[in-house]
């Protein structure tokens, strides 16, 4: 199928929802790479979800605004808490943070285990589905990112081990609910790792894998009439791969 | 009873087909009391002893079963021909029994997650001919049917499925009268 109109009023929307998270997941998944952490958001996101079933489990209304902030407690309950560890015994971080990862799921397993449509939740949260984002609520999310990228790049080396967590935590909750966690994954590190050994206009450069692949992601979903995330994710890797040669060889050279 | 939607090809590529046919038979108030019909012969197959007290059940049940779908065939009525397009092809067996016409569905194939090349096919065909209501089950996402709801101005609700889907699905009675009167609330 080609790029008409119908067609463009399916995926732009997806593609504003990836030009969002690009933007904030750019810098913070170089700073990631760089502290040796990248599974944090792994462990973050989980924790947000487990805050948003317990919510479910209280009975508090799944929509309302309850749940987000159920949402983002947990999370930043969790960031806090790697910070301390982090500063406590920084030799096994990322080791602590693949425990609270799994913690996360068992904890969620359970909690679910009398819930009939918890399980559908859960994935949504894990897998999601960038399709069917709201434009309605972009301008919601765009001022959540301005905020966290005002702070990230006004502050600088201000922010510290706290103030990164708690951005961290902040990003990776609003981005998981708009794009579920292999995009959010995804656009995290494969921009942040195509950079890693370039020198120069690193942050173009990975800025420009985000956005190649979430364009050639969606374009390539269409025409081959393939579920989205996944294409996303594969054609990001592809820019990725491609940028880190063509870097390397330039930089050698 | 008879299945729907046997597949003439089993392939793996058409998504979650089943080779027997749709097996959500349940929604159809009809195949319910064959289900009871069947359930009593082999309860009494295995327990003769208690033979009498099975087939007394059986025949309480049924009298209400009866009683009860031709309350609902009246209360449909006003279903017949409405056209609709699901999430899954789970409702297949209401759809037929109550008359509605299957528009269209948000999975491209069974089990398979939406791709936009068929979402904007649906979409297109929904503007141009638009179906009365978009339905979906308790486990599927409420966001597709938003999505397409939202483009198409077609409004959506959730059907209980199955016993325990909604509040008022508390046993097969409930489960057959919270659906008519979900989509009867919905289609205008």
């Amino acid at each position: 199928m080609s790029l008409d109109a119908a067609s463009f009023g399916i995926l732009w929307p997806a593609f504003i929802a990836g030009l969002l998270v690009t933007a904030t997941h750019v810098p913070l998944g170089m700073q990631v790479l760089a502290r040796g952490i990248v599974f944090v958001d792994l462990a973050v996101a989980q924790i947000a979800g487990v805050g948003v079933i317990l919510a479910d489990y209280l009975g508090w209304e799944p929509t309302g605004a309850a749940v987000q902030i159920a949402a983002l407690s947990a999370a930043l309950g969790c960031a806090m808490m790697l910070t301390w560890t982090e500063r406590r015994w920084p030799e096994v971080q990322e080791a602590i943070i693949g425990v609270v990862f799994v913690l996360g799921s068992s904890i969620a397993i359970l909690l679910l285990a009398h819930n009939p449509r918890g399980g559908e939740n859960l994935k949504e949260l894990l897998i999601g589905q960038i399709l069917w984002v709201n434009p309605s609520h972009f301008l919601i999310y765009a001022a959540v990112y301005a905020v966290v990228l005002a702070l990230w790049f006004g502050m600088g080396e201000k922010l510290g081990r706290i103030g990164f967590y708690i951005l961290f935590g902040c990003t990776v909750t609003v981005s998981v609910q708009l794009v579920g966690l292999y995009l959010v994954f995804a656009t995290l590190v494969v921009p942040a790792l195509s950079v890693f050994y370039t020198k120069s206009r690193r942050h173009l450069k990975a800025y420009s894998v985000g956005v190649l692949g979430y364009a050639a992601g969606l374009l390539a979903s269409l025409w081959l009439d393939l579920p989205s995330g996944a294409m996303i994710v594969c054609a990001m890797v592809a820019v990725g791969v491609l940028v880190a040669f063509v870097g390397r060889r330039a930089s050698s050279s | 009873m008879p299945k729907l939607e046997i597949p003439k090809v089993v392939d793996r590529a058409l998504g979650d087909v089943h080779p027997s046919g749709n097996p959500h038979v349940h929604l159809d108030p009809r195949n319910i009391a064959k289900v009871a019909d069947v359930l009593t012969e082999r309860l009494v197959q295995l327990d003769p002893a208690n033979a009498e007290a099975y087939k007394a059940r059986a025949s309480v049940f049924l009298d209400r079963w009866r009683a009860a779908i031709s309350r609902w065939e009246k209360e449909a009525a006003r279903l017949k021909g409405v056209p609709v397009v699901v999430y899954h092809k789970d409702m297949s067996y209401f759809i037929s029994w109550a008359g509605m016409r299957e528009a269209g569905s948000l999975e491209p194939k069974p089990g398979l997650p939406p791709t936009p090349a068929h979402l904007a096919d649906l979409v297109e065909r929904m503007k141009r001919d638009p179906a009365k209501v978009i339905v979906y089950s308790p486990y599927n996402s409420p966001r597709a049917a938003e999505f397409l709801s939202e483009r198409t101005k077609i409004p959506s609700v959730m059907l209980p499925f199955t016993v325990g889907g909604t509040e008022r699905a508390k046993d097969l009675f409930g489960l057959f009268d919270d659906t008519i009167a979900r989509l009867l609330a919905t289609v205008k």
